[in-house]
This record gives structure tokens, sequence and C-alpha cells, in this order.
């Protein structure tokens, strides 16, 4: 994954954050974690729809991360988002299987964001919820191309280097997700696939 | 395909940079409406609460890890298993006391006593300065949170909100103290503990719900936990109360 950076000072920046990290150093690991968390709590939402459940999972995040960055090799902050996004994917994963086996009723919880306007409020709930269950229902790939795009903000270069295909199979693969997300969200629209 | 692929690349790149999509052809509004909508999760960020909790979480990781062992007498083999059955009997204790006396006990709850008491070996039990700065502020963190609830059901006793905030004040004076003798890891990870307590016992003073003696414990306790959050509390009053 290659994240642009905004100027070579704050690249030298990661990379020392990183090392320091490594050697169990807190205020580095500090200023990862509020570099990173943002994008790793965006990606957690899209995947869970809901707020609390998504908070959870972040600390979960860094706390694995944590426990493991002395055995992280990467040197820029794509490369340690990507990590991140791994272990969030796991964590997910980990989530899911618990709630297939202890079911529980989903409270749906508002995130707490500054919509104006209560109906608003009300459509951005029931959204949330809905991206979640029809990303669930792409394919890995077709998911993870919008994630990467539209909630961590990729370009089409950087979205081609983080899943290993050509630029070309990525605008085919998001018009394919993006297509069937249209039709899974449309209501009495079943013929996705 | 090509041609439709390409046109929705444009559109989604001046998504993600932000720029407005003024019209699309009909084939492609569905599309472009579910990334705008994906896109929008991207702008949704955790509560403040939520981050400072596991800023402080992953402080408390890395300031056990980082703890160096005292350095002990190495034991004679026949005492092994004597101080391996005098840990278990600890732990049975300490497990069972903290069952019966769960961080919700009040202090109106005869189990109040035992919770100060669970703590106060806890605080004992811990390896530095900063792991007691951390927990300190952690009950007192936890002790905030059970007034916000009493606060929000009405009708809670002065008397008990009183020695609750007594007891935040106390803990919180303990913490500023600790992490004092530590250092500026601890002092931050007291701070933002001391930020989340700050926040809500404005929130408790601004429901107007606590008067009289409580309502000027209140006030002396916020007083008190903005004054170590500024660096200030190192000194303060202590009532002696802490476990």
């Amino acid at each position: 994954m290659s994240i642009s950076f905004p100027d070579e000072n704050s690249a030298s920046r990661f990379v020392e954050w990183l090392d320091r990290a490594r050697r169990h150093d807190r205020q580095a690991f500090a200023q990862l974690y509020d570099a990173t968390y943002r994008r790793v709590f965006g990606y957690l939402l899209a995947r869970v729809g809901e707020q609390a459940a998504a908070e959870d999972l972040l600390q979960e995040v860094y706390l694995a991360a944590l426990q493991a960055i002395e055995w992280f090799r990467g040197r820029t902050e794509g490369e340690f988002i990507g990590w991140l996004l791994k272990i969030a994917h796991a964590k997910v994963m980990d989530r899911f299987r618990s709630q297939y086996r202890h079911p529980e009723i989903q409270t749906g919880d508002v995130p707490p964001t500054d919509v104006k306007d209560p109906l608003d409020a009300i459509d951005q709930r029931l959204r949330l919820d809905e991206i979640s269950d029809a990303l669930a229902q792409l394919t890995e790939d077709q998911r993870n191309v919008v994630l990467n795009r539209m909630v961590l903000g990729l370009d089409l270069e950087e979205t081609s280097k983080v899943m290993g295909k050509n630029v070309g199979s990525i605008k085919a693969l998001q018009h394919r997700a993006l297509s069937n997300l249209a039709k899974i969200l449309t209501p009495g629209n079943e013929d996705h696939a | 395909m090509h041609n439709t692929e390409d046109v929705l690349e444009t559109y989604l790149a001046q998504i993600v940079g932000g720029a407005p999509v003024a019209s699309a052809d009909a084939g492609l509004e569905p599309m472009l409406r579910v990334a705008m909508r994906l896109r929008q999760v991207s702008s949704l960020e955790p509560s403040p609460a939520s981050v400072a909790r596991i800023r402080v979480a992953l402080r408390r990781v890395l300031i056990s890890d980082t703890m160096v062992p005292s350095p002990m007498p190495r034991l004679g083999l026949w005492r092994r298993p004597i101080m391996g059955l005098a840990f278990a009997m600890l732990l049975l204790t300490l497990g069972t006391t903290s069952a019966l006396a769960a961080p919700s006990a009040l202090p109106d709850s005869p189990l109040y006593s035992v919770r100060n008491w669970r703590e106060a070996v806890q605080v004992q039990l811990a390896g530095s300065s900063a792991q007691r700065a951390v927990l300190y502020a952690t009950f007192a963190a936890e002790r905030t949170t059970q007034l916000h609830r009493l606060a929000e059901g009405g009708a809670a006793d002065p008397g008990l909100v009183t020695t609750l905030l007594r007891d935040i004040e106390d803990r919180v004076h303990h913490a500023n103290q600790a992490a004092h003798d530590d250092g500026p890891a601890a002092r931050s990870a007291v701070r933002d503990l001391e930020g989340q307590i700050g926040n809500q016992l404005t929130q408790i003073q601004q429901q107007g719900e606590f008067s009289g003696n409580a309502g000027a414990q209140l006030a002396q306790t916020l007083n008190a936990v903005q004054s170590g959050q500024s660096g200030e509390g190192n000194s303060g009053n202590s009532n002696d109360n802490q476990p």
C-alpha cells in the first residue's frame, strides 16, 4: 500500500515512530494510533455497521497491534495501515463468527455525527446497517475494492498496488461492486450476484 | 463496458477528492449514490471518549509491559510449594472478594468497604508509581460514571453523593501524586482519565441535580480534577480516605 504523504518530513517521522514503537516506546505508539485510528475506524464501521461495536473492535485492533508491533517489518504509513486492516479484518471475522454462535439483537446505534436534521440521522442509521449488510454480500475482492476506494480514500493506482491487480481489473471490479451494491440497496431488486 | 468503467472512475475520483458530482447519466446514478454513501462512512469518527479510552488502555498495557521486576531473593525448593499455596489463597481471596464487591458497590452498600479494601490491595500490588497512578485514576473514573448514572436517575441521596465525590477527589489527588513520582507518560495517562472525569462532572453540574452540600462538594471535586489536569494538583488536599 502506498498512501501518499504530504511531505518527506512526515514520512520520516512515521518511520521514527515505528522504530520507537517496536522498542516499546509508549509515546511513539500513541502517535501511531493518533495518525491512523480514523481510517481503521472507517473500515470497521463499514464492516460492522454499528458505532459501539466498531469502537470496541478499534480497541481490540490496536491492543493486538501493540502486542505484535515488534514483529511488524513495514517502513511506511501505508504498510502499517495495511497491517492494521489485516488485524481489523480478522477481528471482524471473529465477531461475525461469535455472533453466528451466539446471536443477539442488533441495536444499530446512531453514530454521533453533526447531522442537523433528525430525519437525516434516522436515514443514516438505516443505511449504515444496510451498507454493512450489503458489503457482506459482495465477493471479497469486490468488498475490498470499494472499501479501499471509498472508505479509505485510496486512488486507483494505490488500490491496484494494495490488491495486487492491474488498474483495468480494479476499474472492472469497482464497477461490478457498485452495481451489485446498488441492486442490493434498491428495494425489490434481488438479482445481484 | 470499458467506457462506462472509465466514466464511473471519473466520478469516483471526484467523490473521493471531495468534489461535487453535478449530474451523471441515469445508468450510473444508483452506483454513485452508493459510492457517496460509502464515502460518508469515512467521515464518521469514534466518539472522543472512546478515542481517549483506547489511548489510556494502550498506555496501561505499555506501562505493565515495561515494568521492571523488583529483585527478589531466590527461594529454596522447599519454600516454593508454600509460596505457591499462599499465592493461590491470595488469588482465591481476591477472586471471591471481586465477585462480592463488584465495582458497582456504592457508599450506601456494606460492600463498599470491601470495594475500597480490594482497591487498596490492587494499589499495594502495583509494581510501579505509574501503575498506581493509573489505578487511582481508574477508580475515580469508575465512581464518576456511577455518579453520572445516579444524577441521570435523579433522587440520589445527598450523603451518598457527597461521599462518592470526596472519594473521587481523593483518588484523583493520589493519582496525581503517583504520576508525579513516575514521569511524563504516567502524567499524560492520568490527565486523559482526568479529562473524562472532568467532562462527566461538568455535565452533572450542568444538569443541576445536586444542591446544598452535594452541590458544593461537586464544585470542589471538579475544581480539584481540573487543577490536576493543568498540573497543579500535586499538592491538593487529601482526606486520607484512600484505599
